[in-house]
């Protein structure tokens, strides 16, 4: 009886913790879609509570405040960065995984140094580096740098998953006289995609996030991202003097969106891609 | 040894293994251009007062000098930085340990996973949008935490949040805390699954109670788990930008809120000091290099 009791405590317990933190980690959100909806008179007076009458058009008002515009930018820049890592990553870590060649660790290290470097350690040369070639205020401008930053992480990723593989395969396909390159595009790229979707993911998340560059590199209006775009957005009415909070809402409610159907399509990969990323370092 | 041969065999080796070679190249060339080389040359754009400028001038170190010396908002800036450090490695590491921990203890493995997927949601936004938000709760006026306070009562509590030195930079933390909550105990939960469960029947054989399981089976097998979560708090500590500079409300920031890299954003796109934005990178540059390597040479012993 006594024993029971003292099992069943801690577990009491743990659940109790638990359903805490999923309050404030979900309340917030859950505020934020609600406030979206109101009009401004209800969202200061009735802050708390459930909205008097749906505002769907706060939605269309965010869309036409730029957040469509920033949305496809993000978008493009976002895809054409992961394409990118996504093929070179996993050309580069397969030789990491595999025989030894010379200046194997040396190069290793060379890359691994790159995750460390800070974005304002090389921001001031990456501006003029733009300038200079005609790609600032560009797309090119910024994916480029996006696809260099991203790489060391994706290769880190993607050698781990090499590792899994059986090198049985390969060895079979050697002896048949296959060449290595086509052993690495017939062999080993199919079996990849479970750690090419990972990389995919965390590049796609990466430059989708990514502040620092973008509002360096892209002061065009029409060019900027989410992040920047949003960083300046506010809505205002009357004589502009009085902000319209629940655009603002909306406008992040819509960005979360993609992130959101990614996380429930993908949530296994997100998932292995943390832990692998961060016990395996 | 003959020289000659010594050279061919070499050269052979390279050829026998053309194909990595190939393979590596993208990403090789990406890296070296868009990394390496802007690392390199900020170390040299901080020799000058204004690089790329007709007139750039030659300076030497004069621009380390300056911020060792006389720069009072890189010291503010930097006890910001180790405020936002301290708390992460208490705060963010220790709730990830704590919550990993309590999951690690239920039973039923679907209940496990509801947790860990409604945990998830503050991961999917993105860092300048939670600034955004918590932007709202900290507003004097029409703010979610001035008005909770003020509900219970607690009206004495209540304050500007954001433009009050002695409670941005916490506020600030909070919402960093906030995004990573998940993140933190999946590392942790992940570090917990691989450890043996005879270790802990062993101990209990042995009459050790929870607590003292915890302190000697649990801590130890984290060992490397820890260290490479406060390698990567370390260099978040010391990288963060977005969230001060969105939550400050944009350059210039008040020096409350600088942290090291919103004083190089300000100095570069700001005031246009490019020499001394870069030589302050490089500071930035080398304490992430140092901490970095420490936490590796005691991950080795």
């Amino acid at each position: 009886m006594s024993s029971s009791i003292t099992k069943k405590i801690p577990r009491f317990f743990s659940h109790l913790v638990l359903l805490f933190f999923v309050i404030i980690s979900v309340y917030p959100l859950f505020w934020m879609v609600l406030s979206s909806l109101k009009t401004l008179p209800d969202f200061t007076s009735n802050m708390w509570g459930l909205p008097k009458e749906i505002m769907l058009s706060n939605y269309v008002v965010a869309w036409e405040k730029g957040i469509g515009t920033y949305l496809r930018n993000s978008l493009i820049i976002a895809s054409v960065t992961t394409i990118l890592v996504v093929f070179f990553g996993a050309m580069a870590a397969y030789p990491f995984a595999r025989t030894g060649f010379l200046g194997k660790n040396a190069l290793y290290f060379y890359l691994f140094l790159g995750m460390m470097a800070p974005v304002a350690g090389i921001v001031i040369p990456i501006f003029y580096l733009a300038k200079n070639y005609q790609i600032a205020n560009n797309y090119i401008g910024v994916i480029l740098p996006y696809v260099a930053l991203n790489l060391p992480f994706a290769v880190l990723v993607m050698r781990g998953f090499y590792f899994t593989l059986p090198p049985d395969l390969e060895d079979a396909a050697r002896i048949d006289g296959c060449s290595e390159l086509n052993i690495f595009l017939k062999i080993i790229w199919p079996l990849s995609i479970n750690g090419l979707i990972t990389i995919a993911i965390f590049t796609f998340l990466a430059s989708w996030n990514e502040f620092f560059l973008s509002l360096v590199l892209l002061y065009d209006e029409n060019l900027k991202t989410l992040p920047t775009g949003l960083s300046r957005f506010t809505v205002t009415i009357g004589m502009g003097q009085i902000t319209y909070f629940p655009a603002l809402f909306a406008a992040i409610s819509i960005i979360t969106l993609p992130i959101v159907i990614l996380f429930v399509f993908l949530q296994k990969y997100f998932i292995s891609g943390i832990t692998q990323g961060g016990v395996k370092f | 040894m003959n020289p000659n041969s010594f050279r061919a065999g070499f050269l052979k080796e390279i050829l026998r293994n053309k194909p990595f070679y190939f393979l590596l190249m993208p990403t090789l060339a990406f890296y070296s251009v868009f990394v390496l080389y802007p690392l390199i040359d900020t170390f040299r754009l901080s020799l000058f007062e204004h690089p790329y400028w007709p007139d750039e001038r030659f300076v030497g170190i004069s621009n380390y000098i300056r911020i060792l010396t006389s720069d009072t908002l890189f010291y503010r800036a930097f006890i910001n930085n180790l405020q936002v450090l301290v708390l992460s490695m208490v705060g963010n590491a220790g709730t990830g340990l704590f919550l990993a921990v309590l999951l690690n203890s239920l039973k039923n493995e679907r209940i496990r996973r509801i947790y860990l997927t409604m945990l998830f949601w503050p991961y999917m936004m993105m860092p300048v949008a939670v600034a955004k938000l918590f932007r709202r709760f900290y507003d004097p006026h029409f703010g979610l935490l001035n008005h909770f306070l003020e509900s219970l009562g607690l009206q004495s509590w209540t304050r500007v949040w954001l433009g009050d030195p002695q409670s941005a930079v916490f506020c600030v933390w909070v919402a960093c805390w906030w995004m990573s909550i998940s993140i933190n105990m999946l590392i942790f939960y992940a570090g917990l699954q691989g450890i043996d469960p005879a270790l802990y029947e062993a101990a209990q054989i042995d009459g050790a109670g929870r607590l003292s399981s915890f302190i000697h089976i649990t801590v130890p097998s984290l060992r490397s788990v820890i260290m490479v979560m406060f390698t990567l708090i370390t260099i978040g500590a010391f990288k963060v930008f977005d969230i001060f500079w969105v939550l400050g409300g944009g350059s210039p920031l008040p020096a409350f809120f600088m942290v090291l890299a919103t004083e190089q954003y300000d100095m570069a796109w700001f005031y246009n000091y490019f020499g001394y934005a870069s030589a302050l990178a490089v500071v930035m540059i080398i304490i992430i290099l140092i901490t970095t390597i420490i936490y590796l040479r005691i991950q080795e012993v």
